[in-house]
């Protein structure tokens, strides 16, 4: 149902669009949901903001890196510092980033053309949508007229989703991505840059479809 | 942009990377493709094509050849598949994860290009290479010329003959054949042996006719061994009965004879050399240059893959060898002893356990005829030997317990009363001394007095639960770590923060358990090994334990050697403290699962004694 519902708006978009980029992300056909996950392109995606709510908070930097082949490609790995349209200001002292070095950074229009461009005929993964598949959106929305139309993997859902329906596992389990990394002993990262956390990502994806095999061998075993 | 901070970090700590320049990591680093591995699954497959570098990130895999022989096992930081990158050869050995890991594949021609673009970094591959050629799959026995069979050392058929042939016949023969030992058969029954010396010592020398059947001048009942056994079994056999000739037998028939010289053939520095060497010196400075090579014949060992119990008996033979010409250099200075007695070897010496590092821990047990005034002899018998021991750097027992202190220089029956004192009314003292004490071996002189003051320390032990029980009790004194990462035992005296003292609580606990499970048994039995089979056998432990135990000994003895080889090779003094940087996550868990058996059996033992 959400596959269809997703052709349709990206048919809608493409009929809309003028953009050539955009037009070629929603007019290239989405992946089958039972495109085998070693068969899959998907993109890691992970974003350092000036806050938590997608609404208002704008993106610092992105990065994101390829899984193909069932393997994290680090030759795709790219990342972009982005000028935002505010200030960076208090969370610089979380990521690192001054208004000194994001000044020197892309326009957002810019990061989104990127963005899409690595998206197209792909699937996304980033651990918890609610913040950057949501401020994805509305950046998108505000370029091109709709939301990012893409099939989305989020991790922390999935692992969500496993200890609600295995009720034996302990649901009080952190699920912040340092903490899910640790649980599938996957090493320690130093934090707070965003494309090591989409390499992070990428990783604990990796780590999860291994564990969940043979259950888990398609995009649709994914979303 | 496009930085990956942690990847670079991880690859510039790597050996041979660590010599590349930053943009040399950075393109290494982009060229890596992750996977990740489910414990038990392939990652390489023997026979495949191979166009990379594969490094592991985390966890740890088995590399394993067709034959399905463990070659070697990798860890975090360790590379595989170089071989066949390099070779550009099929893959020879399958790895397979025994941990869930996540590996970096590195490219293949980013991999060349840097050997091309960094000697050193090419060097270290190739070194790399040709250890791993070199390199059989991990043997249990040692490797080189120690772990041939016996058989492979005869390089002839036996020379033989008859036992009632002529002292002259076997002389002739001897020197047609150019052999310095003869084996002598009676009806075609191996019966005995006839070497140089013996006709030298028992024949010229005392005026016989050499016409005498040589049957009157053989070494009857002759040692021997079986010719599957190992060479470094036949040396040892060698080295404890003070024999050059061995004779090899096959389901009871002579098949051959070994020599100390077939050793000296194949291996050049093997314990034979030094332990002759050692039986050559007159002097203790003599001994002292000597004993310099006993730490590059330690690191050899270990090279070889000794395990920690064949090590503990090259050490100690070693360490008997130069107590015995000790005694031998202070009988030559003061003259014949006025009565009987008996070098006594304690402790680690004792048990055959010693290791790179070790104090002297001994005793002199007297002739009961001996009369007070002959101690004037053995204190200066005691003094030669403590010093020349400490000169060779087996350093004076911090507790004084050696044969110069008057109280460890006694006759038999006051051992006697020592040992029926600290078995019949515990103190704390008692099994202080009780657990070193009971480990002891004539190392050299009257082995009766020993053995006469074993017999009487069993019958004393087996009747007394109350002392076992204590010993029990005292046993516990050291335990095992819980667990290695969050429970890590630290020495709170400062100087070793933040590592393990392995034989404190590591080996110590173990040795503890099997002494009194064996005394429990009435055992005798000296070898932490022999006691825990010992008592299995009694049904003082089960099987299961006693070998799980001798396993959790292994490893542990095998870290603790393999520790202080890197301190000898570092130039170091030995010591017994790891630290958790210096091993595997994987040796970790090993070491994890071994204190966790100590830590049960230990238990057991309370329960043993009602304890609990």
């Amino acid at each position: 149902m959400r596959r269809l519902w997703l052709a349709l708006r990206r048919l809608r978009a493409w009929r809309r669009s003028s953009d050539p980029v955009y037009k070629a992300f929603v007019e290239r056909p989405l992946p089958q949901r039972g495109t085998r996950f070693e068969d899959a392109e998907l993109v890691c995606l992970d974003i350092e903001t000036t806050g938590l709510d997608p609404e208002s908070a704008d993106m610092l930097s992105i990065g994101w890196v390829l899984i193909r082949g069932g393997k994290v490609d680090l030759a795709t790995a790219e990342s972009l510092i982005v000028r935002p349209l505010g200030d960076v200001g208090h969370t610089a002292s979380v990521h690192g980033l001054t208004d000194t070095i994001v000044g020197q950074g892309v326009a957002p229009t810019e990061a989104m053309y990127r963005v899409i461009a690595a998206l197209t005929g792909r699937v996304l993964v980033v651990h918890y949508a609610g913040l950057d598949k949501n401020l994805l959106d509305r950046l998108c929305r505000a370029q091109f007229g709709d939301k990012l139309l893409v099939p989305v993997i989020d991790t922390l859902a999935l692992e969500h989703r496993r200890t609600s329906r295995h009720h034996h596992l302990d649901d009080t389990r952190s699920l912040r991505l340092p903490d899910l990394r640790a649980h599938y002993n996957l090493p320690r990262y130093g934090g707070h840059d965003c494309l090591m956390d989409a390499v992070a990502t990428a990783e604990l994806l990796l780590a999860m479809v291994a564990s969940r095999a043979p259950d888990c061998q398609t995009l649709g075993d994914l979303y | 942009m496009n930085e990956l901070p942690d990847v670079a970090r991880f690859v510039s700590g790597l050996p041979g990377f660590d010599l590349l320049d930053e943009a040399q990591i950075k393109t290494a680093a982009r060229s890596i493709q992750i996977g990740y591995y489910r414990a038990g699954s392939v990652v390489l497959q023997t026979g495949r094509d191979n166009k990379q570098l594969h490094i592991v990130r985390s966890g740890a895999l088995e590399l394993r050849n067709v034959e399905g022989d463990l070659v070697t096992r990798v860890a975090e930081g360790d590379c595989f598949g170089f071989p066949s990158l390099m070779n550009e050869s099929p893959v020879r050995n399958q790895s397979v994860a025994i941990e869930d890991s996540l590996i970096y594949h590195m490219d293949g021609t980013v991999f060349s290009a840097l050997r091309r673009s960094s000697e050193r970094f090419d060097t270290h591959f190739i070194r790399l290479l040709s250890d791993r050629l070199l390199s059989r799959p991990l043997p249990t026995k040692l490797h080189g010329a120690g772990n041939r069979q016996v058989s492979q050392l005869i390089s002839r058929s036996p020379v033989t003959i008859d036992a009632s042939a002529s002292v002259r016949d076997a002389a002739t023969k001897m020197g047609d054949q150019r052999v310095s030992a003869i084996l002598v058969t009676d009806k075609g029954e191996f019966c005995g042996i006839v070497t140089d010396r013996d006709i030298r010592t028992r024949v010229v020398a005392v005026g016989k006719s050499g016409e005498i059947p040589v049957r009157d001048i053989m070494s009857t009942n002759p040692v021997s061994i079986n010719f599957d056994a190992l060479a470094y079994e036949a040396a040892l056999v060698m080295m404890q009965k003070q024999i050059h000739h061995l004779p090899v037998l096959d389901h009871g028939n002579l098949v051959g004879m070994i020599s100390r010289s077939d050793f000296m053939r194949i291996e050049t520095e093997h314990p034979l050399y030094l332990v002759n060497d050692i039986s050559k010196q007159s002097s203790v400075q003599g001994l002292v240059a000597v004993c310099k090579r006993l730490p590059g014949l330690i690191t050899s060992q270990v090279g070889a893959d000794a395990n920690g119990e064949q090590l503990g008996k090259f050490v100690t033979t070693i360490t008997d060898a130069i107590t015995r010409q000790l005694c031998r250099i202070g009988e030559a200075e003061l003259g014949s002893p006025p009565c009987d007695y008996a070098w006594v070897a304690l402790g680690s010496q004792g048990r055959h356990e010693q290791s790179a590092k070790s104090d002297q821990d001994n005793a002199l047990v007297l002739n009961d005829a001996a009369i007070a005034a002959n101690d004037e002899y053995f204190k200066a018998l005691a003094r030669i030997v403590n010093d020349g021991l400490d000169a060779c750097g087996y350093v004076y027992c911090p507790g004084d317990v050696m044969a110069s202190n008057p109280k460890w220089r006694q006759p038999l029956k006051v051992w006697k009363d020592y040992f029926h004192q600290w078995i019949t009314v515990p103190s704390e003292k008692a099994l202080m001394h009780a657990n070193i004490f009971f480990d002891l071996r004539c190392v050299y002189g009257n082995a009766v007095l020993v053995d006469e003051l074993k017999t009487s320390i069993r019958e004393d032990a087996k009747r007394n639960e109350l002392f076992l029980a204590l010993m029990a009790k005292n046993a516990m004194f050291f335990q095992p770590p819980l667990g290695f990462f969050r429970q890590f035992v630290l020495e709170k005296s400062g100087e070793h923060k933040n590592t393990l003292d392995l034989k404190l609580h590591g080996i110590m606990p173990i040795v503890e358990i099997a002494r009194i499970r064996a005394l429990a048994a009435g055992e005798v039995r000296i070898t932490t090994r022999n006691r825990l089979r010992a008592a299995a056998k009694a049904g003082e432990l089960t099987e299961a334990d006693a070998s799980n135990l001798i396993d959790a000994l292994e490893l542990i003895e095998k870290l603790r050697m393999e520790h202080q080889n890197r301190q000898l090779n570092a130039g170091k003094k030995p010591d017994n403290h790891l630290s958790p940087a210096e091993i595997s996550p994987l040796v970790r868990q090993n070491l994890k699962s071994a204190f966790s058996q100590v830590s049960v059996s230990q238990a057991a033992l309370l329960n043993r004694f009602h304890l609990a």
